[in-house]
């Protein structure tokens, strides 16, 4: 191969007439290949029309403006607030079955100021604080257990993977025998319903402490017990908090699950003892409180997770 | 006492991975003295995070052993400080808490700690970011965070693995300057793993070379410069002569192993 200086100043190669080769074969990678040939016959590569801008309404992760956010959110419950109350005053449907706005305000007033909704808050709350509390006592441990040691894991996987398939409302029955029509049942509900997802998910939370972060903490002289509690725990505590929002909302389901079977308090309750008498509003209410608590606790744990978490990047 | 700290004799390590055997280590002898640098280079897949986690007591060795100050290391401890590539900070901690973490598992008071960590700080240049978390940090800083936290457990031997792999030029010159006057000041025993030959010959009296598959001592080679060193030494002919013959050998350990490789 040769190369020539051009009178431009620009260097071209030339491969030598014939084809011939040097016989010296330079293993060098770069230097003694000759040049690679083949893509000549190629026709030019398919080109897309250029793209179209798109509104930052509609752009993947675009962030939107302050404005735009309230409108969105405001509308988010105003146009299922507005369609009910059109559905409701055109009596398309008929009030028995869909009670207007007003008349769900003024039944819920009626419950709060006899104080029954009070009453029926408190119970279920305090089901869900004892049911939900004890699934976290049980779970949080286990599921420690499980994302740290390799035999927590093949011992609890397995059966809790199977447990937690099993629905807690096909227990009722069951624990309607064992345990009677008592608070205890309800709360083992709650238990069963909970506690085997939120052992899965904080295990996994477990799961996710680097390793590096663990062996670098034995060499600087921490034991198996202070790796746990110094590192392991807190590098895990905001992704246990998230499966703990995750639970809680589900516990708050199984509660008014748990009532509407049978009990003589609780917002479940006082849903079923409405339908007798078709007291849709009622029912109406009670479920617009149901859906206001559980957003409520949700807010809570978010809150309490975002301070936990300050530090995740 | 003996002169050396770190003592390595015919250790070698396999791992199992999906029922072959890979050879990472083979015939390791090394003596390291107290107090001096060794660098080992390699290419990567050599070995050199597997012999500093021996080394470090994370690992075990298939064969043989490996002594500080005589005695057999049988696990991870405090006498052996490392130093990961990733920095491996404690993120929910700030930086003068990530650097106290080792103090705060002794009995010593409040105050004797705040001054073990401010002197670490200074040496590390961190004091001006001492309540900051890591996310908030560079990734040179954070690397700082994490000498600082092995330092202020006093280790017999400092090991770093690779520690300033993943920083831009400029910032990895800072910290070998920032590495050599911690090695001046506090006298550890510093072994380096980089893949950077520049980097070894700069800071070590010694630099080891591995060869791959299986890692094994390829050659020792001292390097004749003062201790004294800054930057411009790495424009002078000895420093250019034994980096060069260096570079040469690891190539040749390199090509050497793609050739089996593709064979
Ligand atoms: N835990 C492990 N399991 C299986 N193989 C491993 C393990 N750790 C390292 N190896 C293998 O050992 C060899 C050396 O790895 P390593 O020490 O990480 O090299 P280096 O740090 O020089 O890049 C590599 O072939 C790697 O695949
Ligand atoms: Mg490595």
């Amino acid at each position: 191969m040769t190369m020539m200086v051009d009178p431009e100043g620009s260097i071209k190669a030339y491969a030598p007439a014939g084809g011939e080769v040097d016989d010296e074969v330079d293993t060098d990678i770069g230097r003694g290949d000759p040049p690679r040939r083949g893509r000549e016959a190629w026709p030019d590569l398919a080109r897309r029309k250029p793209l179209r801008r798109h509104a930052r309404l509609f752009a993947i992760r675009s962030p939107i403006s302050t404005r735009s956010r309230w409108i969105l959110t405001t509308l988010s419950v105003a146009v299922p607030l507005v369609a009910w109350y059109v559905l409701s005053a055109s009596e398309i449907v008929s009030p028995t079955f869909l009670p207007s706005p007003l008349k769900v305000w003024a039944a819920g007033l009626d419950m709060a100021q006899s104080g029954s909704l009070a009453t029926d808050t408190w119970a279920s709350v305090q089901r869900v604080l004892i049911g939900f509390g004890l699934a976290v006592a049980v779970s949080v441990p286990l599921g420690i257990l499980m994302g740290s040691f390799q035999a927590g894991q093949s011992f609890l996987e397995p059966v809790i993977g199977l447990l937690r398939y099993l629905p807690a409302s096909a227990f009722i029955p069951l624990l309607l025998i064992w345990l009677g029509i008592g608070e205890p049942s309800k709360v083992a509900i709650l238990l069963i319903g909970t506690v085997f997802f939120n052992t899965l998910m904080t295990a996994d939370a477990v799961r996710l402490v680097p390793g590096a972060l663990i062996d670098v903490s034995y060499t600087l002289g921490a034991r198996r017990g202070e790796v746990l509690r110094k590192v392991v725990v807190p590098h895990a505590l905001p992704g246990m908090l998230d499966a703990m929002r995750v639970n809680a909302a589900a516990a708050w389901n199984f509660v008014v699950v748990a009532e509407l079977i049978n009990s003589e308090s609780g917002l479940g309750y006082r849903i079923t003892r409405a339908g007798r008498f078709l007291q849709t509003d009622k029912i109406f209410a009670v479920l617009v409180v149901i859906g206001v608590i559980g957003l409520t606790m949700d807010i809570v744990l978010r809150v309490a997770r975002d301070r936990v978490g300050k530090w995740v990047a | 006492m003996s002169a050396e700290a770190l003592e390595l004799v015919g250790v070698g390590k396999d791992f199992r991975r999906r029922g072959t055997l890979v050879r990472a280590l083979e015939g390791i002898d090394l003596r390291i003295d107290r107090r001096s640098f060794v660098c080992v280079v390699g290419a990567s897949g050599s070995g050199k995070s597997t012999l500093l986690s021996l080394v470090a007591g994370l690992s075990r060795p298939t064969t043989g052993t490996v002594r500080l100050d005589g005695r057999p290391v049988t696990g991870p401890g405090p006498d052996r400080g490392l130093v990961f590539q990733s920095g491996a900070v404690y993120p929910w901690r700030t930086v003068e808490r990530n650097v106290a973490f080792g103090l705060e598992l002794l009995p010593i008071s409040r105050a004797e700690r705040a001054r073990r960590v401010g002197w670490y700080l200074d040496e590390t240049g961190l004091t001006p970011l001492r309540h900051a978390l890591p996310k908030q940090l560079s990734g040179g800083q954070r690397q700082r965070v994490a000498i600082a936290r092995a330092l202020a457990c006093e280790p017999e031997v400092l090991l770093l693995d690779e520690p300033f792999g993943a920083l831009d030029v400029q910032t990895k010159e800072d910290m070998q300057l920032l590495i050599r006057r911690i090695w001046r000041d506090t006298r550890t025993t510093v072994l380096m793993v980089t893949h950077d030959v520049e980097e070894a010959v700069f800071l070590g009296q010694r630099v080891v070379v591995l060869a791959s598959d299986p890692g094994r001592i390829a050659a020792d080679i001292d390097v004749d410069l003062p201790d004294d060193r800054d930057l411009t030494v790495k424009r002078a002919p000895e420093f250019i002569a034994v980096r060069g013959r260096i570079e040469d050998l690891v190539r040749t350990y390199h090509r050497g192993q793609v050739a089996r490789a593709s064979a």
